[in-house]
């Protein structure tokens, strides 16, 4: 089934899914840096932030950190219908859907990488629009830098380059790895090397964006309704996570609420 | 019955409850009850009547709007909102289930809690579906130190969990609320099974079993802001519904909330 009328959006089953942060002591970041927030204290409790190796596992609701999905009903298809989101710091925040976290990679790794399957949570097989970020798990040194080989929406290797933010990251910090001219998703990741740094250890992480959304001023917030957010597909699987860039060096408390409609 | 059609929401029978909160102060940039400042509904009482067993809210308890009875076998919606104040603000509206307290800064009671389940949405099996509900803690009287609250509590499943010591972050005073976040795993709340207070030398506070319905952010003062229900979502709500505002200010604020709530019925 499919949600594919007004109708069809009023009389489905609609979850409410909090993703609350309620860090005494939000993370120190650096301004308009990325910063995870999985890891955080809140609701859903915060998760772990290092990967569970080389390669990597297909994130889930399950995992901690990700808020949990109530299973649909049978041959029910789920959509983002609704966010409600505020924040106690001016940033912008992207929410993703998280599909594979690979890592710790040392810094100066050169690992080769069996990514399990993610197509069950790839709508329609379209790989198109898949993101890779690195995300810092332990302090590095210098412009930590990584190079990701990964096979693209056509399933043709491609490397992202050696890609750092032209400082040492920080913990949490996230960065993405622009993918080679010409490639529009990714398939897999196959390898996975650091560069520049002496110290540090890096997850990498394949992410489908799913909206994004400005705070203008501390304590601002706003709802999109589907319209705004065009209605993309969640599955009842998703490991939903938000990426935050502060305008200045807090990461604050955003407050998302996530309507997931399913029918 | 189950409204499932934009015609069905067209030909529902329809209200605006108006939910409008007399100027009070409040406390800056965190969240505030706003039960006790009068307005229509009338002004109800900030302070728990039982902690051993906590106190079903319903929509005539006092401070709560009244919803009209429901025409046997209709279901309730909340399909919009219009929120105006004097000052700006971030804003959640509840269906307040239960309240427990008030307890003193340094109990550790036992709860047995009534019965909630008539006023849990089902899931798609048909079971009531606790996945949502929070807990928070609210100030009754003034306290002193860093007054903690941990709650016991069986999750969605039925499965003990507890939120650990969750602290104010200061010194707690009336209608000052802070949320207690569930252990990681737990995505709700059927009970609530021992409240203990930490830290704090003094004051008392209660425990809100609560069911978020909407929130948003009023983003300029005296104007009208209006969702429509895309925005708010069509929220199940029951005609004993304690409908609770919880509001988030800027600043310390004295200035009033003047709200509608459009809720349809079919």
């Amino acid at each position: 089934m499919a949600i594919t009328t007004l109708d069809n959006w009023i009389a489905a089953y609609k979850q409410i899914i909090p993703m609350t942060r309620l860090a005494a002591t939000p993370r120190t970041t650096v301004a308009s840096g990325w910063f995870t927030t999985m890891d955080q204290a809140g609701q859903p409790g915060a998760g772990t932030l290092a990967g569970v190796g080389a390669n990597g596992a297909v994130q889930d609701d399950t995992t901690a950190g990700y808020p949990q999905i109530t299973t649909f009903a049978g041959g029910a298809t789920g959509y983002l219908s609704r966010l409600e989101y505020s924040s106690t710091v001016a940033c912008r925040i992207q929410l993703f859907d998280c599909l594979w976290k690979g890592g710790p990679y040392a810094f100066n790794a050169n690992q080769a990488i069996t990514m399990p399957s993610i197509s069950a949570r790839v709508p329609g097989a379209d790989y198109r629009g898949l993101e890779i970020w690195a995300e810092q798990v332990t302090t590095a040194t210098l412009n930590q830098t990584w190079n990701v080989s990964y096979n693209d929406e056509g399933g043709a290797g491609g490397t992202t380059g050696a890609t750092g933010i032209g400082a040492a990251p920080t913990v949490g910090r996230c960065w993405q790895l622009p993918l080679a001219a010409g490639d529009s998703g990714v398939t897999a990741i196959t390898n996975a090397q650091g560069g520049t740094g002496s110290a540090g250890t890096t997850n990498i992480l394949l992410l489908r964006p799913l909206a994004q959304v400005r705070i203008n001023t501390a304590n601002y917030g706003d709802v999109l309704d589907m319209l705004r957010l065009g209605f993309p597909q969640i599955y009842d699987t998703s490991a939903l996570m938000c990426l935050v860039a502060a305008d200045s060096t807090s990461l604050g408390n955003p407050d998302i609420t996530v309507e997931i409609a399913s029918g | 019955m189950t409204i499932t059609t934009l015609e069905g929401i067209k030909s529902s029978q329809r209200w605006r409850i108006p939910l409008r909160r007399a100027a009070g102060t409040t406390i800056a940039s965190v969240f505030n009850s706003t039960i006790t400042r009068g307005g229509d509904p009338a002004a109800g009482t900030l302070a728990g009547a039982s902690t051993a067993a906590g106190i079903l809210q319903v929509d005539s308890t006092g401070g709560y709007p009244t919803i009209p009875s429901f025409l046997g076998g209709a279901k309730g919606y909340l399909t919009g909102v219009d929120f105006i104040s004097g000052t700006q603000l971030r804003f959640t509206l509840f269906d307040c289930l239960v309240k427990f307290g008030a307890y003193t800064f340094n109990a550790n009671t036992a709860v047995t809690m009534p019965s909630i389940t008539s006023r849990i949405p089902l899931n798609p099996a048909g079971s009531p579906d606790y996945t949502g509900l929070e807990l928070w803690a609210e100030g009754v009287t003034t306290g002193t130190l860093n007054q903690s609250v941990t709650v016991t509590y069986n999750d969605e499943g039925g499965v003990s969990g507890s939120t650990g010591a969750v602290s104010a972050g200061t010194t707690i005073a009336a209608n000052r609320r802070w949320q207690l976040p569930l252990a990681a795993g737990d995505t709700g709340v059927s009970a609530v099974t021992n409240v203990q207070g930490t830290v704090a030398s003094a004051g008392t506070f209660n425990v809100l079993l609560m069911r978020p319905l909407f929130q948003a952010r009023y983003v300029l003062q005296d104007v009208i802001q209006k969702w429509s229900l895309l925005e708010v979502g069509m929220p199940e709500i029951f005609d004993t519904s304690a409908l609770d505002l919880s509001i988030f200010c800027d600043s310390t604020s004295s200035q009033q909330q003047d709200a509608y709530l459009e809720i349809c019925s079919g």
